[in-house]
């Protein structure tokens, strides 16, 4: 446990001695700000739920999208380009405690860069009381789906991180995945086989953020992210272990 | 030689074995996860935690889909950019996840062309935003406009329209049940004394409106004149008289009584000003059909605005609706003992206004009635109606009634209820008031529970939760400076504070 403390400790604290995580904090938090204050805006002309004050944009998961590849491109790239990773593979540490420290920070990164929109709303009621009433519980079930996306998608980004030596192919391959599996439901529109599709459907993240910003918890994306995580980790491990082995 | 030979051999083989392990052990951990994830798709938990229960669907639905015998292909035929397909779709979407058999299409047609033009083609469809059910041989459809209802003053005022009733569950249960039925009921609209017509398509007179809603609810509409037919026809599920403007004649009232004697189901709407005669007939099923007209909450000066409902199954889904009738005369049941009618105020239970009524007597309950503010006149002819305390009489008034007698249960045999349902107005479902979505509602549930299809009537539509943040520019720009700027900021100033003390 120490070890992966440590290692926790490492990657948490190189997350800060980087420009670029401030670069990614700065422009996710205004552009969620931004999209935020335009839904509510919009909010007393149009039909929308509580969910899509925070969730509803598509502004915000894009961004959510590119800030997720970001911070988990140099993970094992950078590692691997500057040369640091063959002597932390020969240091007495698990591959499953190096992934699982890289991705804890990555994940924890993730949400202190969330954090603050956790505060929108109250800002906003506290500003002036009785604009209106929002539900709670359609924002703790969406946080729930934030979380479980953001977590997955940062379990991918570390598994595509420990393929290659260059970060920008690691960030690029990483959002076009998170991309595809993001907006998956939409692929069935040019897909005729019934099966593909219905694969395609629940694959879909933006599915089930509706699902999740709308107050519902279903088990089935749970049990699709936790095992997406799973093996995507698993991977990242095996790659490093057949790494050691060559 | 040779043993070098098989030492490198096996080597070799070593070498693969270690460079393909882990990527089979990779392969093995996909195939444990694709399990998992096929076996929550088969046993899996899913509850909405929202206050406005919109992906809940109710008991009787859940039934529906239990007993549903085959396969059902929904395609949901909308374009993406109207105010429904959000929640048209999420519905649906519930549906399926409640039933195996049920499978959900989503089709754009200005997304999808092909398939777009498959589904026109197969369906003979000319417009979008209609849902298409399609299973067990039969089809049915659910347009766009029977879905919800919107409010009124921002349908034209260049906003989008405000949902004020989402009737999703209801009018798609319903569709589902017309698959599942093998016999469509067949409604017979009496002609022969002035009634309103299923064939004329006149505005103000016609009920052709009504006629393609009760045909969308899976039943068949034919026209009955006495005299022509010997007797009452076999097939005849339920009679509708609507809006007779001549008098019964003595051999038409006996053809009616037996009928409704012999478990007969009647759907009457009578118009105040006329006289047909059916005054004895319903008294004896417990209604008092009223000489006057009901006057009170107005939005012109003839139309009555109905809010008050009891509690019936006729009644259960109009919740926050108003029902608008025209003029009504008043119909009640007929006084008790204690000379009232059994349900007076609020929404008491139908029940217990009639218990103690044994099963074999025809109880009668109002079913909408004008507040307290409202009265009967007693001189209908008073333009404009003024309350008169000698004459009239103050509300509440009732102006719908429904009666059942029975269901008489026995060991061993139950004995069809007679149902009867009288309304106070035959406009108030003409074509016009249909046409500007007031009304089907009272007068489809009715005709639903006359017929004793009251399973789709307890699906109640449900109010939306949108949310509405009346916010001033002021507070857009406070909110803007503390948002968009200031967090970032604080982020920009904590990366500059790092490196400060870092360079230190």
């Amino acid at each position: 446990m120490s070890t992966f403390l440590a290692l926790f400790r490492r990657q948490w604290a190189a997350y800060f001695f980087s420009p670029m995580a401030y670069v990614c904090l700065t422009v996710f938090l205004a552009v969620s700000g931004l999209s935020f204050v335009g839904v509510v805006m919009r909010s007393f002309q149009d039909n929308l739920v509580a969910g899509d004050l925070l969730f509803g944009s598509q502004f915000f998961w894009m961004m959510a999208l590119v800030a997720m590849a970001l911070i988990t491109m140099h993970l094992f790239a950078e590692e691997r380009r500057s040369g640091t990773l063959e002597t932390l593979l020969t240091a007495p540490v698990t591959e499953t405690q190096i992934v699982t420290a890289k991705f804890a920070a990555a994940l924890l990164f993730f949400m202190l860069m969330v954090a603050p929109t956790t505060l929108y709303l109250p800002v906003l009621l506290a500003l002036r009381a009785g604009i209106g009433s929002v539900e709670a519980a359609p924002l703790l079930t969406g946080y729930l789906g934030l979380l479980l996306v953001g977590a997955f998608y940062i379990a991918l980004g570390v598994w595509v991180s420990s393929l290659t030596r260059n970060q920008v192919v690691a960030a690029i391959v990483s959002f076009a995945l998170m991309y595809v599996l993001f907006y998956s439901e939409y692929i069935t529109y040019f897909v005729r086989n019934p099966v593909l599709g219905a694969v395609l459907n629940s694959l879909s993240s933006i599915r089930h953020i509706m699902d999740f910003s709308r107050g519902i918890v279903d088990t089935r994306p749970i049990v699709l992210y936790l095992s997406g995580i799973f093996v995507c980790l698993f991977a990242a491990v095996k790659g490093l272990e057949a790494r050691k082995g060559s | 030689m040779k043993e070098n030979t098989t030492e490198q051999a096996v080597g070799t083989r070593r070498l693969w074995l270690w460079r393909v392990h882990p990527w089979l052990s990779v392969l093995l951990a996909v195939c444990l996860a694709a399990m998992a994830n096929f076996l929550s798709e088969r046993h899996f938990f899913r509850r909405d935690f929202s206050e406005a229960q919109t992906a809940a669907l109710s008991d009787r639905t859940k039934r529906l889909l239990d007993q549903l015998p085959f396969d059902t292909r929904v395609i949901v035929y909308f374009r993406d950019q109207d105010d429904l397909v959000r929640d048209v779709k999420n519905l649906l979407r519930e549906y399926a996840y409640a039933s195996r058999r049920v499978k959900v299409e989503v089709v754009d047609p200005d997304r999808d062309l092909a398939r777009s033009k498959d589904v026109a083609v197969k369906y003979e469809l000319t417009e979008a935003n209609v849902v298409v059910f399609d299973g067990g041989g039969k089809t049915s459809f659910v347009e766009a406009g029977d879905v919800a209802e919107f409010d009124a003053r921002t349908a034209y005022s260049g906003q989008p329209a405000r949902m004020t009733l989402f009737k999703g569950e209801q009018v798609f249960s319903s569709a589902l049940l017309g698959l599942m039925q093998t016999n469509r009921p067949v409604v017979y609209f009496l002609g022969g004394h002035g009634e309103r017509s299923p064939d004329n398509y006149d505005p103000a007179a016609g009920y052709s409106s009504l006629v393609r809603r009760i045909r969308n609810e899976h039943m068949d509409v034919k026209t009955l004149v006495f005299g022509q037919e010997p007797s009452m026809p076999a097939d005849l599920d339920a009679l509708v008289i609507a809006g007779p403007r001549k008098t019964f004649v003595e051999a038409e009232l006996n053809i009616l009584k037996r009928y409704l004697e012999g478990s007969g189901r009647l759907l009457v709407l009578l118009d105040a000003g006329t006289e047909p005669g059916l005054d004895a007939l319903l008294a004896d099923w417990g209604v008092t059909v009223g000489h006057d007209r009901v006057a009170g909450l107005t939005l012109t000066g003839n139309e009555l605005l109905v809010r008050d409902y009891g509690d019936h199954p006729i009644t259960r889904t109009l919740w926050n609706v108003a029902t608008l009738f025209n003029s009504p005369r008043s119909i009640q049941p007929a006084p008790s003992r204690e000379g009232r009618w059994p349900v007076p105020t609020g929404l008491t239970s139908a029940r217990e206004g009639t218990a103690g009524v044994p099963a074999d007597r025809p109880v009668a309950v109002p079913l909408a009635w004008c507040s307290e503010r409202g009265w009967a006149e007693m001189t209908p002819t008073e333009q404009p109606p003024k309350f008169d305390p000698a004459t009239d009489r103050r509300g509440p008034i009732p102006v719908a009634v429904a009666v059942e007698k029975g269901p008489v249960r026995d060991i061993q045999v139950e004995i069809r209820p007679t149902r009867l349902a009288v309304f106070g107005d035959s406009s108030l479902v003409a074509n016009g008031p249909l046409s500007a979505g007031y009304n089907p509602d009272i007068v489809l549930n009715a005709l639903n529970w006359v017929l004793g299809r009251d399973p789709l009537l307890a699906i109640a539509p449900r109010e939306p939760r949108y949310v509405r943040l009346a916010i001033g520019q002021g507070e857009v720009q406070t909110v803007f400076w503390l948002i968009v700027v200031l967090v970032p900021a604080l982020a920009v100033f904590l990366g500059f504070w790092v490196w400060i003390r870092r360079r230190k």
